[in-house]
């Protein structure tokens, strides 16, 4: 080797193995649950054996449902020019009746013998419901629960419902181009590089925008040699940066591989300014590394707005107690490391997380699970005040279907985001009407 | 060998008019079996550009060799650990990365992500029982394979049928099937759904054996009324009734159609397509036939994306490496991994696939590629030689640039070659197939 333009530092296979490690199952999860699959060869469900287990999470919890929430952030919120946004979608349809559940409630335990969660296992959150117990660190963190949140005109077919969330058209996803939170980027975009990114399944739909740069990404540490100063890299780098120029002839297709090119370069600038020294008390889970990924690209201050995290696992139509539990745990414990990762650096007061999810679970258990249903709370939390608003649908008032009838669409909820935390016109951004919910987001 | 069927005699545009050696034939042959093989490899193209267009045409649609038959079978060592679902995965590429991988190959692919099941809620020993039921059917008869499939060990496991009692079923199993494996949305009802996940009830898997039991007794056995028609039903005919609506034809011919072209077919198209599926009474190789002659398919050239899967492929031959040299691994970080589609709709054919994340990805997977040693040196470090390799005719001016900066920047000369093969393998022409 007479070449001084070495390439060794390439990573080894060692570290791209570990890389894989923490993305493999994110590029495999779906509405199944999501295991360890090629990787260690672990069976369990992820957040069961990988992460806290059930029974670990469930003894630790006695203290802290004992102590009142303190809020230590909630004092103090950043400027609108400062504030991001975390989306948690929770991929299969999550059982809002196992995550704010109505407490001593008759008609739920008729409903469903084996699946209806009994008031010791609940924490208390407002009159009459309580909080499936795996929340509990981020209950203690400071939560707001918007109930109901859902479609007039339900589907259940995960694939409309997803595509309506995303959209933000709870009627229709029908030609909608872009997603409610790539329209929201495109108000936000103050030309970084990337100002939406989805973070462990690659591009999301919902961050599909007109004007500003969104992308997705399996794996954050997938960039590395856009900062190698290696002349190899450099020249890679120039080579890539030639090519991505568009033509005029493109099709809509080559257009998209051209500008995909472009969007992969520009991560070098976000690259050039992620601080790793925070590691954040994650739990080893695929949540887990997305979210400690989410606090890593908020910490580089690169201009990037909203964060998508999808994580799958809730269709639970079989064996759903101990998934649901399982599952509650890993984003109850990794939501928690989230928010302490962002008060360690300094990004508390601007960062706001809500979860979504294409709909709710049928109000009768079906054997040991449930089959798809509607209306399902969602929450909140970051800066904002605690607490419970919305409409509770009810358990006594079920369409014809067995299913919850929604009292919140979801751009009301949408709409709270855009305009009480963002400040943005709803109208610019959602179908007209939206209004946000009220007392959803205050300070 | 000679067509066993007889579409071929409508008109063809596609390859009509074109003679061997020129140009254009090269690129049509190519693009041919960019579609449907996982090649080219190379020398493949010159090859069947020797036999003439229309002789390539009928070759690739008459080698329906099933490759299994050429390998050991996967067993299973019967522990549950990951080890068997890697060394399945592994099974699996290495058939598909096999210079011979044609036709039966990649209708396999296609169907996996059809009728999709995961390893990620049964098991290798269900999943290997399945992708041999998909073998066996891939260019057989789909009334027969959609009747086998909701019988099937991993689909029953997958989408809940398993131990679906006919008292209280699980809908989940009744409404994929219709929504994506057989109808399409909005040709079946909610009391459909509910009508359909009776007439499945009544089975039951062996996790440990992959056996599927059928228990009469917690079957449902009254009559319900499905699409329409009152009647008691079992598996099997809910999938017959099923398959006896027009619209089973048609969405099957706009899912392989989409497949295999990039886009959906126009609804002239679609009808077309789904006329010859019903007269073929449903058989696949027809349908593959009328649509791989179809003018939208030869009119779609680099217009469709290549899947990870695909692409890793594709860039093993291009750069030479051996069958047994694609590691399951790489398709982790591409975000497609055979056997653990995302979710019951599999994966989608969209920009996804060129995202700026996906980019980084490539290049990522060349590196390791180069980091195994796969690299042919025999080719000549030079833009032309590489993009031969890569089996890119024409490429646009900017990628044409990129390379010959990289070939006059990088003087080494086998650095150049891992440079300019970089370069190539994440270009948008290789990326779009």
């Amino acid at each position: 080797m007479t070449d001084t333009n070495t390439h060794d530092n390439r990573p080894s296979r060692r570290a791209i193995l570990k890389m894989l490690g923490v993305t493999g199952v994110a590029a495999g999860g779906g509405y199944g649950i999501a295991k360890t699959l090629l990787a260690g060869g672990d069976h369990s469900p992820a957040g069961s054996s990988a992460g806290p287990s059930p029974s670990s999470t469930t003894t630790s919890l006695a203290p802290a449902m004992s102590s009142p929430t303190s809020r230590p952030a909630a004092a103090r919120v950043a400027p609108v020019s400062e504030r991001t946004l975390v989306v948690i979608e929770l991929e299969g349809g999550n059982d809002g009746l196992s995550t704010v559940v109505p407490i001593g409630n008759g008609r739920l335990h008729d409903l469903r013998p084996e699946l209806a969660i009994t008031e010791d296992r609940l924490i208390p959150l407002a009159d009459g419901i309580g909080l499936h117990e795996g929340l509990a660190p981020v209950h203690d963190r400071g939560l707001m629960v918007v109930q109901g949140i859902g479609s007039a005109h339900p589907d259940g077919s995960h694939f409309e419902m997803r595509a309506r969330w995303w959209a933000g058209n709870s009627d229709t996803a029908f030609d909608s181009r872009t997603g409610f939170l790539g329209r929201l980027c495109d108000t936000l975009d103050r030309g970084a590089p990337i100002t939406g990114v989805s973070i462990g399944h690659g591009p999301s739909p919902a961050l599909e925008s007109l004007t500003s740069n969104t992308t997705g990404l399996n794996d954050t540490s997938a960039a590395w040699f856009l900062a190698d100063p290696d002349p190899w890299y450099v020249n890679l780098r120039s080579g890539l940066t030639t090519m991505s120029a568009p033509s005029s002839t493109d099709s809509e297709k080559m257009a998209a591989a051209h500008k995909g090119i472009d969007n992969a370069l520009s991560f070098g600038g976000i690259l050039a300014g992620i601080d790793e020294t925070s590691k954040g008390d994650y739990p080893d889970t695929e949540l887990g590394a997305a979210l400690r990924a989410t606090a890593t690209i908020l910490g580089s201050r690169t201009g990037v707005r909203i964060i998508h995290v999808p994580t799958g696992g809730y269709d639970t139509h079989t064996d759903q107690r101990p998934q649901h539990d399982s599952l509650m745990a890993d984003l109850g414990t990794s939501l928690a490391a989230f928010l302490d990762d962002l008060s360690d650096r300094g990004l508390a007061d601007r960062t706001l997380v809500m979860t979504t999810s294409e709909f709710g679970r049928r109000a009768q258990q079906n054997g040991t699970g449930t089959d798809h249903g509607t209306a399902a709370p969602a929450f909140l939390c970051g800066p904002v005040q605690p607490g419970v608003v919305g409409e509770d649908p009810g358990i006594d008032n079920l369409d014809d279907n067995g299913n919850l009838i929604a009292t919140t669409p979801l751009e009301n909820y949408y709409a709270s985001v855009a305009q009480d935390w963002f400040e943005t016109d709803s109208a610019r951004v959602l179908t007209k009407g939206s209004q946000p919910v009220a007392g959803a987001i205050s300070f | 060998m000679k067509l066993a069927f007889t579409i071929a005699s409508s008109p063809v545009p596609y390859l009509h008019g074109v003679k061997p050696n020129q140009p254009d034939a090269k690129q049509k042959i190519a693009h041919l079996l960019r579609r449907t093989t996982f090649g080219p490899t190379p020398g493949t193209v010159d090859r069947l550009t020797e036999l003439g267009p229309d002789a390539a045409t009928d070759t690739v649609l008459s080698d329906l060799t099933d490759l299994a038959g050429s390998a050991d079978p996967f067993v299973p060592s019967g522990r549950e650990n990951g080890d068997d679902d890697e060394k399945l995965v592994s099974w699996w590429l290495a058939r598909m990365a096999d210079p011979n991988a044609g036709l039966h190959e990649r209708m396999t692919w296609f169907w996996h992500g059809h009728f999709t099941s995961s390893l990620d809620k049964t098991n290798s020993t269900m999943m290997w029982a399945q992708h041999l039921l998909i073998r066996r059917h891939a260019l057989g008869n789909f009334r027969e394979m959609a009747k086998a499939m909701v019988e099937d060990a991993a689909m029953l496991t997958f989408l809940d049928g398993d131990g679906s009692e006919g008292a209280n079923p699980n809908e989940n199993l009744a409404r994929e099937l219709m929504e994506l494996f057989t109808l399409g949305r909005g040709n079946y009802t909610e009391d459909d759904v509910k009508a359909a996940a009776r007439g499945l009830s009544g089975y039951w898997v062996d996790w440990d054996t992959g056996e599927v039991e059928f228990d009469p007794d917690s079957h449902y056995d009254r009559p319900v009324t499905f699409l329409g028609r009152r009647s008691r039903y079992t598996a099997t005919e809910i999938v017959d009734r099923i398959c006896d609506q027009p619209a089973c034809a048609t969405h099957i011919a706009r899912r392989l159609h989409t497949h295999l072209v990039g886009a959906p077919p126009s609804v002239a198209e679609a009808e077309r397509l789904a006329r010859v599926f019903r007269d073929a009474d449903l058989g696949i190789l027809p349908l593959v036939e009328a649509i791989v002659r179809g003018e939208a398919f030869a009119g779609s050239i680099h217009n469709r994306y290549r899947t990870p899967v695909e692409w890793l492929l594709a860039a093993g031959h291009a750069l030479g490496a051996p069958a047994a040299a694609i590691d399951p691994w790489w398709l982790a970080s591409l975000g497609q991994i055979p056997m653990a589609p995302p979710n019951v709709g599999g994966w989608p054919n969209d920009g996804r696939w060129v995202d700026g994340g996906q980019v980084l990805g490539h290049v990522g997977v060349v590196f390791e590629l180069i980091d195994a040693g796969v690299v042919d040196t025999d080719v000549d470090p030079t833009v032309d030689a590489v993009l031969q390799r890569c089996q890119l005719d024409a490429v646009s001016a900017s990628t044409r640039a990129a390379m010959d900066q990289a070939a006059a920047a990088q003087s080494e000369y086998e650095y150049r070659l891992e440079l300019l093969f970089t370069l190539a393998l994440t270009s948008p022409e290789f990326s779009l197939a």
